[in-house]
């Protein structure tokens, strides 16, 4: 069931900024989408939105074609998961799950049985059967959000939307749910929303990343397509740790510190005036000696973990600035990287773009 | 909030249903004590409050309560300091025996000292004795009051203490500071307002007593009526006008009670605001 | 014996020595486990039983003793002794007289009364309260902070002042009671007005205890319930209010107690007519005016018992409702 939001926006309180600022936005059916950005970009106002649980002031969400802008969040057969899973405590596993069919019409409802059998089909695919008598507070996190995925799943919803599904467990369960829904997502194919501001969840699991920022897309894609081109410096910085050196852009060239004129990347045109250069840390090359389109810099700390070697550097051109690179761990030695050592740093990879503040 | 909430006509009827609630159980059995007191104009109400007894009355009041708040604060002090600070054996049962006044009638509150002092009671024949007079006097009334009121200030204090848990104070002691110093440096500044509220409560249940100082107090017009009485005998001599005149000073004290307590909590709870914002 | 005190007085040695004239064995171990004097001076026999001994919690807030022992003697003296002279007594009556005033008509129609009344009352707080506590808690309206703060009004206000109050309002010229008594609702001086003034005296037992648990409830939760198809009704029957239910009960019995105690409120509007309209309170003040003192502490005893058991039902409640709350 296809997602289409148009001209979204709301607000909270006249005079306030808008917490979504005119969003238009299309999924399509079957596909698994994240909202990514910072705290109070907007994410969680435009998933609540889409669920009927806040209304917007203007635009139109449109679930399957259908306009249900005005229709509430009861009618709307989305299923929705919360961050803190919002269980009803007083009820067990079971009854959590049913409660979704319980509360059907007479005439929709199904009987006891039939009931009976959806909650433990649905409980064993997130691989809680056996767990239908327990009650929330004897569960773990990672259960508890078994259980509020497995309650959206049992009314078979249009649509499934998941608010920081993850964010209040630790690192370990983050990484195993998210694969497990990713796999869940694909047995079941139910378009699905999830909103995070951690970008590695984003790009682990999603078809589609939307980075949002103060209300509005920044920029919609793959994950590959983000990588490859983002939009801006906020996207690049967003999605992993950039390094951006300020620029300025001069005959279609990349001008660094008055020293370094940088020949654009394939495809990439540098306009005129003060840029941005940015690059991942893994996009340096390194040289002991003088090199072509080389920044000269001095080592400030080198640490090894996690398998790469993780370098600060001062540049020449500016000392105030920081470089972080990272390089394989054996890439130097102990010497060519002490403090005060002399480097010569090359971007291999980068992106421009217009400076904004 | 709104999405689950009943919109619209629900909620007017909720509301209006309240209202209605409010306005027949608690609004007007308020407003018709001064509309009764003022019913024959300004003059006579002047002239029940200012009346001998009444002035009597209203002394015996005040004074009972001077005795027996300030004893209950300080057992209440007391009391929580040492259960909300420490473990001990019999700390449960303790605190359950300090609600007991809570959970007794009034008139039993006042039985039971009729029963120690009174003529026939335990200390009865050693009173009569040595001339003191407890039963129908001052000093009954007394007593009955700090009965009743005895849990009040450390019914508040005793959650409160314990929620706020023993860093502070372990902290200052480890710095140095002794009991008292760290009593009145570091604790009362954070129960502050729970123990302003709870004398409060307690002052306001003192003067306001009735079941259990009628047992002790004889009735005595002039002597050992308090205002609460005073209003009784008033009421049964078929003297509306004068029976609200002076049940509207109660009135007017419970009034400030609540005004009070409304502003105690309004500075509790932006003194909580203001906590935790300057937590790193 | 003569062994573990022997073991008891070793004199301190270098920690690793074995006492000079006894070697250290299991029971000497287990000898000093137990006894708590150890903790004043290490134990020597051995360095591992030195470090098994268990030293006495030495209290590391000051005030301990002279609190705990002010405490005590306060309590006993103003609580404890009174109660104790009351049980005492009705003890010496002799069993006889106990019962047989106990089961007399008239006691038991007191009886009765007191605890059917407050029964009802409590009930009828239960949702009147239940709905105050909503109003206040999800709406916004003009006044509602002058309605919050009144709603402590019963706590504050003098019982006398809310008996005659009452009584004014539902005589027969009353504001309310013209009003009603023409449609054949006679309140004051009936039991109905009792269940009034118990209405009054209770409801803020119960709005303050489930309050803050309705302003506490995990909203969530509801969204959740409406996102899964379930309308205002069925979320508030089945979410919201399983929820409060353990406030709900604590609040009710709350005032279920007070109301059985409740003197001043009620003997105004009550009418007092023994068998009728006699509340148990009143009719121990009866049996004191007539010196029948033997009477009195009966009646009042079974009260005191059944107060009891109500509060430790209540304390019961109330520390399942602080567990559950934090679940």
């Amino acid at each position: 069931m296809s997602i289409e939001v148009h001209g979204l926006e709301k607000r909270y309180g006249h005079g306030h900024a808008a917490a979504v600022d005119r969003v238009d936005l299309s999924l399509a059916t079957g596909e698994f989408a994240a909202l990514l950005g910072p705290s109070g970009c907007g994410k969680t106002t435009l998933l609540r939105v889409i669920a009927g649980l806040e209304t917007p002031d203007t635009g139109t969400v449109r679930i399957a074609g259908e306009d249900v802008t005005d229709v509430p969040a009861r009618e709307r057969g989305v299923g929705f998961v919360f961050q803190h899973y919002a269980l009803f405590r007083h009820m067990s596993v079971a009854e959590n799950v049913a409660f979704g069919l319980r509360v059907r019409p007479r005439a929709t409802r199904p009987t006891r049985d039939a009931i009976r059998e959806r909650v433990a089909q649905v409980l064993e695919l997130v691989q809680l059967d056996g767990f239908e008598r327990r009650y929330p507070e004897q569960l773990s996190g990672g259960q508890r959000q078994r259980v509020a995925l497995a309650r959206a799943l049992v009314i078979e919803p249009r649509v499934l939307l998941l608010d920081e599904p993850f964010g209040a467990l630790d690192a370990e369960v983050r990484r195993e749910l998210r694969r497990w829904l990713r796999h869940l997502h694909d047995r079941l194919h139910i378009t699905s929303v999830f909103v995070t501001h951690d970008q590695e969840e984003a790009l682990d699991v999603a078809d589609r990343i939307v980075v949002l920022r103060a209300g509005r897309i920044e920029q919609a894609g793959t994950a590959d397509a983000l990588e490859r081109a983002p939009a801006s410096a906020f996207v690049h910085r967003f999605l992993g740790e950039s390094n951006r050196l300020p620029a300025t852009g001069r005959d279609g060239r990349a001008w660094i510190g008055g020293e370094l004129a940088l020949e654009p990347p394939a495809g990439q045109r540098i306009a005129d005036g003060p840029i941005d250069v940015c690059v991942r840390p893994h996009d340096f090359s390194v040289h002991t000696g003088r090199a072509a389109n080389a920044l000269v810099a001095e080592v400030r700390d080198a640490r090894t973990w996690g398998g790469r070697l993780r370098l600060e550097l001062a540049p020449a051109f500016d000392p105030a600035l920081t470089l972080e690179l990272a390089l394989d761990a054996r890439a130097l030695d102990a010497a060519q990287i002490a403090r005060g050592a002399q480097l010569y740093v090359r971007p291999e990879r980068w992106f421009a773009f217009a400076r904004t503040t | 909030m709104s999405a689950v909430a009943q919109r619209g006509a629900g909620r007017l009827l909720l509301i209006a249903a309240a209202l209605v609630f409010v306005a027949v159980f608690l609004v007007a059995p308020l407003a018709i004590v001064f509309t009764t007191a003022l019913s024959a104009g300004f003059g006579p109400y002047l002239a029940a409050i200012r009346e001998r007894e009444a002035l009597a009355a209203l002394q015996l009041t005040l004074t009972v309560a001077a005795i027996a708040v300030p004893a209950n604060l300080v057992f209440g002090v007391a009391a929580s300091w040492a259960i909300a600070k420490f473990e001990f054996p019999g700390r449960q049962a303790l605190v359950t025996f300090i609600d007991l006044p809570f959970a007794v009638s009034p008139v039993i509150s006042g039985l039971v000292y009729v029963l120690l002092f009174g003529a026939h009671g335990w200390f009865g024949p050693w009173l009569a004795e040595h001339e003191i007079r407890v039963i129908f006097a001052v000093p009954g009334i007394v007593l009955a009051t700090t009965f009743v009121t005895f849990p009040f200030v450390a019914r508040e204090l005793i959650p409160l203490m314990q929620a706020q848990g023993r860093d502070d104070e372990e902290a200052a002691t480890s710095l140095g500071a002794g009991g008292w110093q760290v009593f009145r440096r570091v604790t009362l500044p954070n129960v502050k307002w729970g123990l302003l509220y709870g004398v409060i409560l307690c002052t306001a249940r003192a003067m306001g007593e009735f079941g259990a100082v009628s047992v002790v107090s004889g009735h005595i017009r002039g002597k050992t009526n308090t205002l609460p009485l005073h209003v009784e005998i008033l009421y049964n001599e078929y003297n509306a006008v004068a029976a609200f005149a002076v049940a509207s000073l109660l009135a007017l004290l419970a009034l400030a009670t609540l005004a009070v307590k409304t502003w105690v909590e309004h500075r509790a709870a932006a003194d909580r605001v203001a906590a935790q914002g300057a937590r790193p | 014996m003569a062994r573990s005190e022997a073991a008891l007085r070793v004199t301190p040695a270098p920690a690793g020595v074995p006492a000079p004239h006894e070697a250290p064995t299991a029971a000497d171990a287990a000898i000093a486990l137990r006894s708590r004097r150890v903790s004043t001076e290490p134990h020597t026999a051995s360095p591992s039983l030195a470090a098994s001994a268990r030293r006495k919690p030495r209290r590391v807030l000051p005030g301990f003793r002279s609190t705990l022992a002010y405490t005590l003697a306060y309590a006993g003296l103003i609580v404890l002794l009174p109660l104790s002279a009351l049980v005492l007594k009705a003890a010496t009556g002799g069993p006889a007289v106990f019962v047989e005033v106990v089961t007399s008509p008239r006691v038991l129609a007191a009886f009765r009364l007191s605890f059917g009344a407050a029964a009802l009352a409590a009930a009828l707080n239960a949702a009147f309260g239940l709905l105050l506590a909503w109003v206040l808690t999800r709406y916004r309206f003009p006044g509602r902070r002058l309605i919050d703060a009144l709603v402590d009004l019963p706590i504050a206000l003098p019982t006398a002042v809310a008996g005659i109050a009452l009584t004014a309002l539902f005589a027969p010229k009353g504001w309310l009671g013209q009003w009603l008594v023409p449609l054949g609702l006679e309140v004051a001086f009936t039991w109905v007005g009792i269940v009034v003034a118990l209405v009054f005296v209770g409801l803020p037992f119960v709005v303050r205890t489930v309050q803050p648990v309705l302003e506490g409830f995990e909203r969530a939760q509801e969204e959740a319930a409406a996102s899964l198809g379930a309308t205002p009704w069925q979320v508030f029957f089945r979410v919201t209010l399983p929820s409060v239910t353990p406030a709900l009960l604590t609040g009710c019995a709350l005032a279920f107690a007070r109301g059985v105690g409740e003197y001043g409120s009620v003997i105004f509007i009550a009418g007092n007519m023994p068998m009728k309209t006699e509340i148990v309170p009143l009719l121990i003040v009866t049996k004191l005016e007539q010196y029948d003192y033997a009477g009195a502490t009966a009646v009042a005893v079974v009260m005191l018992a059944l107060s009891f058991v109500l509060l430790l039902g209540i304390n019961v409640l109330q520390n399942r409702l602080a567990r559950r709350g934090s679940a």
